[in-house]
């Protein structure tokens, strides 16, 4: 993706909309395939476009590309009900691609990122829960997610390290 | 944003790691006496206690799925659903304030306990 992305306003419309079009496509075949047995369990693939696209085409057009996926997939294969966790999910998930690039862009990579969104994605769905169904799920069930998030949030930061490289930076620095 | 693996990473991963460990130890705290009970919320908001003292079976069904709940020992577990999920099969409650949750059913189990005022006793 060339830095003059934003200069044309077109080419930023196609750009955001084919990575839209990726990470749609990667929810849904994650959905598909049963890699760990335990429910609620994803990959979190799409995770790995929304940091590549805040990261190389700006803080805006990833957040639109995250709240887009979210209500494309609650419309197409979900209801309310998955619409409002997919969102907590992906709000906490943007904050920790926001505090990630705030804080850590010395130290850490982005598996270490992916790690922190993951994570964080996973409390928010939990706090959904909790606001629908009471306290007590949290502590049901967040220790397993967490420690899923780790390995999960690795693996889509390794990809966002394999990629990145490979798409020129904007001019003027990352973001 | 760095390419390769840096020690901030392993610290992240760490920090995740420890809340996760945390989380699972403060239930442990939490006293429970042998009034603790079993509330089942359906998503009509009907609410039915049994108490977990008691062995017994239950049939429950909600927005067209039905749940096995298994009382025994003292803990009440989610034994079979028709449910896609499968999240609420997951684990056994018998503490003060633990749940189970079928969302796609829109049923919740949660443990309360007469005595069960308090989050945890210190000294």
């Amino acid at each position: 993706m060339p830095s003059s992305v934003k200069s044309y306003p077109v080419r930023r419309l196609t750009t955001d909309a084919l990575l839209l079009c990726v990470a749609l496509m990667l929810s849904y075949l994650e959905a598909l395939l049963p890699i760990v047995p335990l429910p609620g369990v994803r990959l979190g693939l799409a995770q790995s476009v929304v940091t590549v696209a805040y990261f190389r085409l700006g803080r805006t057009d990833a957040a639109v590309i995250s709240a887009a996926r979210v209500a494309l997939m609650a419309l197409l294969f979900g209801s309310v009900t998955s619409l409002y966790f997919s969102a907590c999910g992906a709000l906490l998930s943007y904050l920790g691609l926001y505090l990630g690039d705030r804080l850590l862009r010395k130290r850490c990579s982005y598996i270490g990122l992916g790690v922190l969104c993951a994570a964080l994605h996973n409390v928010g769905q939990c706090v959904a829960a909790a606001t629908l169904f009471g306290g007590g799920l949290l502590l049901t069930y967040l220790p397993a997610l967490l420690v899923v998030a780790c390995a999960m949030g690795a693996l889509g930061g390794v990809i966002v390290c394999a990629l990145i490289g490979r798409i020129p930076a904007p001019k003027g620095g990352t973001v | 944003m760095q390419t390769h693996f840096k020690r901030g990473d392993a610290v992240i991963i760490a920090l995740v790691l420890c809340v996760a460990l945390l989380l699972l130890l403060l239930p442990l705290a939490r006293s429970t006496d042998g009034s603790a009970v079993l509330v089942i919320s359906l998503s009509d908001g009907s609410e039915t206690t049994y108490a977990l003292s008691e062995d017994r079976a239950l049939t429950l069904t909600g927005n067209s799925h039905t749940l096995t709940v298994v009382i025994e020992d003292g803990a009440a577990r989610v034994v079979k659903s028709t449910c896609p999920d499968g999240v609420c099969r997951m684990g056994a409650i018998s503490k003060h304030g633990e749940m189970l949750v079928c969302a796609p059913a829109g049923v919740a189990l949660t443990v309360r306990s007469q005595g069960g005022d308090v989050d945890a006793i210190l000294g």
